[in-house]
């Protein structure tokens, strides 16, 4: 891995964390949700740190180059996250619909 | 026997008044007793102008919520009201309501839970048969259906139905936001309830737009399909 793309990775998780714990001050993503995106900085800034390591286990996991265990490692995290909302906003989008319901009947019951 | 019938409407303002005024009628010439109530599903149009001025019992959604939705509302309010059957009726002017009494006749018999109003019983029970894309995923669908209850249902997106007071306080809570016509008969059938299928005649649409268009027919028959596939079997 070259050492622009070891700078790049550091900057980029650095930048990142900032960006959720801001975003986590601002109570705009909830501790709860806002983990796993913090899981995806860390990967990000131990890839960057120690590149030696993450060879190592790139090269377990038969990968030929570090940059597509990164790859990888993002896609599979990323689809993690995007699982987890789908299933949020189908709860929600019930949930909604319970509301919507009972709050138009109870206003037809204020109308009569 | 206490009868309510549920008309969704969205943005039926061509069409609303007829389809009321006809039940109306209906009632007057045939001492029937059919309520009424209307689900304005967030209509855009001059719907709600139209059911608040002629007094037409109605609920009016805060939002859209879909056909699925503002049909699950009508069979909340017939549950809250103690209704002993509910027909689904279509706004639109497709349903006609003269066959109402034969839908409701099973369920008054005891020998079924819910009675489809179909269009394929019968070879010629109908002048308007649908199109024949349509006929095509309508038959599939129904194929499907078999595999999965062992019943055979020709009409699976009819949207004239009744349905007993077991089935009112079933879809109070299980009633499916999407596709919900033959969702909903897969689900009544795998409780070990009882489905009929009665001939009915229906119109082509005196006017407004279908919810289904053509080019989402197929996306809706590969959901479909899909969803009954992968529907648990949940028994009584």
């Amino acid at each position: 891995m070259s050492n622009t793309l070891i700078i790049a990775l550091i900057v980029f998780s650095v930048v990142w964390f900032i960006i959720i714990l801001r975003c986590i001050r601002k109570e705009t993503i909830s501790i709860r949700y806002s983990l796993v995106w913090f899981l995806m900085a860390l990967t990000l800034l131990f890839v960057g740190v120690l590149p030696g390591v993450m060879e190592w286990i790139a090269d377990g996991f038969g990968f030929e180059t570090i940059s597509n265990f990164v790859i990888g490692i993002s896609i599979t995290l990323l689809m993690i996250i995007t699982l987890a909302l789908t299933k949020i906003v189908t709860t929600q989008k019930n949930q909604i619909k319970i509301l919507t319901q009972e709050v138009s009947m109870l206003k037809k019951n204020k109308n009569n | 026997m206490k009868i309510l019938m549920i008309i969704p409407a969205y943005n039926e303002e061509e069409n609303i008044l007829s389809t009321y005024n006809s039940i109306v009628e209906y009632n007057k010439k045939n001492k029937t007793n059919y309520d009424i109530v209307v689900i304005n599903d967030g209509s855009k149009d001059k719907t709600e102008e139209i059911l608040v001025k002629n007094k037409i019992n109605h609920i009016k959604l805060v939002q859209n919520l879909g056909i699925g939705g503002a049909v699950q509302t009508g069979y909340k309010y017939a549950y809250e009201h103690g209704y002993d059957v509910a027909i689904q009726f279509d706004g639109d002017g497709q349903h006609d309501v003269n066959y109402v009494k034969k839908i409701v006749e099973p369920i008054k018999n005891k020998k079924a839970n819910m009675v489809i109003g179909s269009r394929f019983v019968v070879d010629d029970a109908s002048e308007f048969k649908s199109t024949k894309l349509r006929r095509v995923g309508i038959n599939l669908i129904s194929f499907f259906i078999k595999i999965k209850t062992k019943k055979k249902i020709y009409d699976t997106t009819s949207g004239f139905r009744a349905v007993d007071k077991d089935i009112i306080e079933l879809f109070t809570t299980e009633y499916p936001s999407e596709y919900p016509e033959p969702i909903s008969t897969v689900n009544v059938l795998k409780r070990g309830y009882k489905v009929d299928e009665v001939p009915v005649e229906m119109k082509p649409r005196t006017g407004g737009v279908s919810s289904i268009s053509k080019f989402k027919s197929i996306y809706y028959m590969i959901n479909v399909i899909l969803s009954i596939i992968i529907m648990k079997g949940k028994r009584k």
